[in-house]
């Protein structure tokens, strides 16, 4: 299953990224191998400033995300994500990527 | 690390006197001014900038004339109206301009870019109970959450930092300011007056914590200037199951110790004592 995690840099010992819209990168991997699957990308939506919510939620479910680890999601997004079937899962900002990989 | 905000719904309740009030009653605290459209912690809340920069939260598109060849297409694919003239040459207005890159892409002889455009200034200052984190938003500039999350990031990487918690004076409101201010919190405090605006701001705004299910308390300023509204929130409140955490006196050393640039906790006042026991409730929290 694909995995999409919100971060705020591109390295594993960075943290969870708390705002999904905003959020400036996004790791995406697949459950099976997390570690080896692992890449990093920018979130699309960052260099603007309206409907950031619609346009991340929308970049993570083109790459057909089915797991969403972040931090929380405004209500754009929530809509966007829902219509999708995509399971969103919350994590604290105190979480760094290793942790966040290993439980799955 | 935790970290708390105050925000209001109605604006003028008295968010930016309370936070004052606890930096000033706290030993160790890293703060933040997330009003960064028309922020004023700075001054009431004695303090050094230490570091400034400026925030790059848009761009901006520029013609290179030298590869002009005047063909008016940017002009067409323009929804912003941003091109103008100047001279002789096609001239991209960079207060229309949204950095959208339709010219870039319309351009035949790729002579448009985009370039960075600052949207603001973000602040890490001094002060006696710890870092402060602040900015102002460039007049007419876009992107103001961007800006608040930009705060909240310094905030954070210093409270991490030095293992400290953050308490963050939000802006007034339930938008995209309001949202980056609040995300990440363990406690929300809204502070509202008790008027028909203010009950009804807050109502709204609770809408809004409930939806990212942060732990919301409420305090009511200026609480016996209308004892019957002030009732009709605490109900409110209770049916909304919000803790009213306490209420604060209607007190004239407030409007005087703004005016001195002090928190009203430096004076003995009503106010000041109801300060104080809200935060002796709120402070083990924060640590």
């Amino acid at each position: 299953m694909r995995i999409a995690i919100s971060t705020e840099g591109r390295d594993l010992d960075k943290f969870i990224y708390a705002r999904f819209g905003h959020s400036p990168y996004f790791l995406f991997c697949n459950s099976e191998d997390p570690q080896g699957t692992g890449e990093f990308v920018d979130n699309p939506s960052f260099i603007g400033n309206v409907g950031l919510g619609f346009i991340t939620a929308d970049f993570v479910a083109k790459e057909k995300t089915e797991i969403l680890i972040t931090g929380q999601l405004g209500i754009n997004a929530l809509k966007v994500i829902q219509a999708m079937n995509i399971h969103a899962y919350t994590a604290p900002e105190t979480m760094t990527l290793r942790p966040a990989n290993k439980s799955q | 690390m935790k970290q708390m905000a105050i925000i209001s719904g109605k604006g003028g309740t008295g968010k930016t006197t309370v936070a004052a009030a606890f930096a000033e009653l706290a030993e160790q605290m890293i703060v933040a001014d997330c009003d960064v459209e028309a922020p004023n912690l700075h001054l009431v809340l004695e303090h050094n900038v230490k570091a400034d920069k400026e925030y790059v939260g848009n761009q901006t598109a520029r013609i290179d004339t030298l590869l002009c060849t005047h063909c008016g297409r940017c002009k067409e694919v323009c929804r912003f109206e941003a091109v103008t003239e100047k001279g002789l040459f096609p001239y991209i207005d960079s207060k229309r301009c949204e950095g959208c890159a339709a010219c870039v892409y319309a351009c035949p002889t790729h002579a448009i870019q985009l370039y960075p455009e600052g949207t603001g200034k973000v602040f890490l200052s001094e002060t006696r109970v710890g870092d402060f984190a602040h900015a102002e938003l460039y007049l007419a500039a876009d992107g103001s959450g961007k800006l608040v999350a930009e705060v909240r990031r310094l905030a954070r990487d210093e409270a991490r930092r030095q293992n400290k918690s953050v308490l963050i004076d939000g802006s007034p409101g339930i938008g995209c300011v309001v949202i980056s201010t609040i995300t990440g919190c363990q406690k929300v405090l809204v502070v509202t007056e008790p008027s028909q605006s203010g009950k009804h701001d807050l109502e709204r705004v609770i809408k809004v914590t409930g939806h990212f299910k942060i732990p919301t308390q409420v305090i009511i300023n200026k609480w016996d200037i209308n004892n019957e509204v002030s009732q009709e929130i605490e109900k409110a409140c209770t049916q909304l199951e919000v803790v009213v955490i306490g209420k604060i006196p209607f007190d004239p050393m407030v409007p005087k110790a703004i005016a001195l640039g002090h928190p009203i906790t430096r004076y003995d006042s009503p106010a000041a004592t109801a300060l104080r026991e809200i935060w002796t409730k709120i402070s083990p929290e924060l640590t």
